[in-house]
């Protein structure tokens, strides 16, 4: 892991984590604890404790998704043994004990979940260049984070806390087909998604161990990349603006130039496909001596 | 490098010249592959969730490839050189070495180069070096003796990004790597009896005096009135040191190298035990002081090259090393004492009747025990040959 790797990894480190610190005071001060009962309590706190325990025990390895994984499935277990002895028992209290203790894990690992995702994530980013995993990753990582915190800073009044899941699904259901997702705004949402663009960009140009990556370009092509994509957004946002920004809209709006850059990319390729490399012949082959 | 005097001289920096193998067509790495997936997902999941940096990020990714696939293009028409630093290369076998091989492209500071593989038919790439400007180090190790003309490469050519690469396969033919054989090195085992006397003192024995004779052990089939006892009392095993007239030696002896028959793979392992053998036949004849010419076909002519030291040893073992295969043997075994060849060669009867009078030192194809007779010796490359050299110097 060279230096330039290691300052990616950092900042978008630094930027997923502060997106999250910002879901976790969105999500303690808007969701309503004056109804979280003992159950409730110890079942999230519990589940915390077991995802950091998990990070502990198993650290920086593959085994980390199973054993998330494993977690889950034994409190859906908990829940599917408790339904079955209400039908040998009808007793209301198993139905309701089941109910909190499956709506608890879920608000749990969605509250918890995201915090070992970016320590994944971040672990992967130090393995090695992985673009399609990293990349992806980190943006949904990133969306999730901003999708629930906008909706969070954004809702009226208290959000349940056994319900929580159930709400952000709903909003999704709605938000994101309507286009009506709210937008980050203020520094503390700006500056690290600035930074995890900024760290993605130039990480992305990092070439895989054994290639030289050419100097010039890690100044060069993030720089052409990123003016040809603002060029195209403010194009959108100037002329465009008159569309619905639903979610067809917003794709065909991203797709288009990707399609474009596509075409040019397998035209230029085809054109490199006949050229093959043919003899030098100069007097002096190597301008200096390799040993100095 | 064992002996610097059996080192060809540094050339400077020689231009290599660089063959186009097959077609380089540009292929889609595996980096790319995901490159392009990535942005294409990160594209759609912006869209998703409706991030403007991050669908920017998508689309920045996008640009960067083309203009990296831009750049790769016009690349790819210019002319790509390999240049090494040395034409000329000499080692002994078994001994490791180095030389910077490096590339030339005219807008190579935008381009990677990747050394895929690289080798030569008789040594072993143990090490490549990535040096700045797109050129390599490479360690390299002696393994079959003989000269291996051109340095295989295999490259890849790939755009900034890594998304694209063109592979060739290019032979550095102006290149010439020399193994030399062990057998160069000098003496494994000493020879038990001194070689020639010039004015020694024979003892007891009325006859030549101060003359040029040979020394050799006794055998019993020999006349007992040869042996020279004062010499056999001074030796530490109290061998019998038997005396041989200068009339009964020769002064000149002409090794021929036959090599007739095709063998698959260019004959490599043959080559190296011939090389070995070769080399060992001759530095025993130069240390016994005999005058040795090496007999060999180049693929215009036979030639005779007189050696009188190690290092022309070593350039007429190269230079046998690399010839090719003739059917036109009679002459160079009518002007031959002793032969070296394949046990292959002896299949062609015409051959093998043309030899059936020659001393002759074979070279098996594969691993065959060793075998010693009155004019032939099968030579693996760790026997003694001594026995047969003293039946080739007799006349």
């Amino acid at each position: 892991m060279n230096r330039t790797e290691l300052g990616c990894t950092i900042a978008v480190g630094a930027g997923l984590f502060a997106l999250y610190a910002w879901f976790v005071v969105a999500f303690l001060t808007k969701v309503d604890f004056s109804l979280v009962d003992g159950v409730q309590v110890i079942v999230f706190t519990s589940m915390i404790g077991r995802l950091l325990a998990v990070m502990i025990v198993f650290g920086l390895t593959r085994k980390v998704p199973n054993a998330l994984l494993a977690l889950f499935a034994a409190d859906v277990v908990v829940t599917i043994a408790l339904l079955g002895a209400h039908l040998l028992v009808p007793v209301s209290s198993l139905v309701i004990l089941a109910q909190t203790i499956y709506s608890s894990t879920a608000t749990a690992l969605l509250v918890g979940l995201p915090g070992c995702l970016i320590f994944f994530t971040l672990f992967e980013m130090a393995r090695g260049p992985r673009l399609t995993r990293i990349l992806l990753s980190v943006v949904l990582e990133v969306g999730m984070l901003s999708f629930l915190s906008g909706h969070l800073s954004q809702a009226q009044g208290l959000v349940g806390f056994g319900g929580f899941v159930q709400w952000a699904i709903l909003a999704a259901q709605g938000d994101i087909v309507a286009g009506s997702v709210p937008q980050l705004s203020g520094p503390f949402s700006v500056f690290p998604s600035a930074a995890i663009y900024c760290a993605l960009l130039v990480y992305s140009r990092v070439s895989p161990s054994g290639r030289g990556t050419p100097a010039r370009v890690v100044f060069a092509l993030p720089i052409l990349g990123a003016l040809f994509a603002l060029g195209w957004l403010s194009f959108t946002a100037v002329y465009l603006r008159s569309l619905p920004p639903t979610l067809i809209i917003r794709t065909a709006i991203g797709a288009a130039p990707l399609l474009a850059c596509l075409v040019a990319i397998w035209a230029l390729k085809a054109r490199a496909t006949f050229l093959r490399p043919r003899v030098v012949t100069r007097a002096d082959p190597f301008p200096t001596r390799p040993d100095g | 490098m064992g002996d610097e005097g059996h080192r060809v001289r540094r050339v400077g920096l020689a231009r290599g010249l660089l063959h186009p193998g097959q077609s380089g067509a540009a292929t889609l790495t595996i980096r790319g592959r995901y490159y392009l997936l990535a942005t294409a997902l990160v594209v759609v999941a912006s869209a998703v969730f409706d991030l403007r940096l991050m669908e920017e990020l998508g689309l920045s990714l996008a640009a960067m490839a083309v203009v990296s696939t831009a750049i790769f293009a016009l690349a790819a028409e210019k002319r790509i050189g390999v240049v090494v630093d040395s034409d000329h290369v000499r080692v002994f076998k078994g001994e490791e070495s180095h030389m910077v091989v490096g590339f030339e492209l005219r807008g190579g500071e935008w381009t990677g180069f990747q050394l895929d593989s690289c080798g030569f038919d008789n040594a072993r790439v143990t090490r490549t070096d990535a040096l700045p400007g797109n050129r390599f180090r490479l360690g390299f190790q002696g393994t079959l003796a003989g000269r291996s003309e051109g340095l295989r490469i295999r490259l890849s050519v790939t755009d900034p990004l890594g998304l694209f690469n063109v592979e060739d396969d290019v032979l550095c033919d102006e290149l010439v790597l020399d193994v030399l054989p062990r057998s160069l090195l000098g003496l494994a085992v000493p020879i038990a009896v001194p070689t020639f006397g010039l004015g020694d003192q024979p003892s007891g024995y009325p006859g030549p005096g101060q003359e040029l004779y040979g020394l050799e052990q006794y055998h019993s089939s020999r006349d007992a009135k040869d042996i020279i006892w004062k010499r056999a009392a001074k030796s530490p095993d109290e061998a019998l040191v038997r005396r041989v007239r200068e009339s009964d030696m020769r002064e000149s002896v002409r090794v021929g190298v036959l090599r007739a028959a095709r063998r698959e793979d260019g004959g490599r392992d043959w080559n190296d035990v011939l090389c070995e053998g070769l080399a060992s036949v001759g530095r025993d004849l130069l240390q016994i002081g005999v005058k040795l010419t090496v007999v060999h076909r180049t693929a215009e002519t036979l030639v005779m090259d007189r050696t009188s030291d190690l290092n022309e040893l070593a350039d007429v073992v190269m230079a046998c090393s690399a010839e090719h295969s003739s059917e036109d043997v009679s002459d160079l075994i009518a002007r031959s004492d002793l032969i070296i060849t394949g046990l292959r060669e002896l299949e062609d009867e015409r051959i093998a009747d043309a030899l059936s009078r020659k001393h002759l030192l074979l070279i098996p194809e594969g691993a065959v025990s060793a075998s010693l007779a009155k004019r032939w010796a099968v030579y693996s490359g760790e026997e003694s040959i001594l026995p047969l050299l003293r039946r080739v110097m007799e006349r």
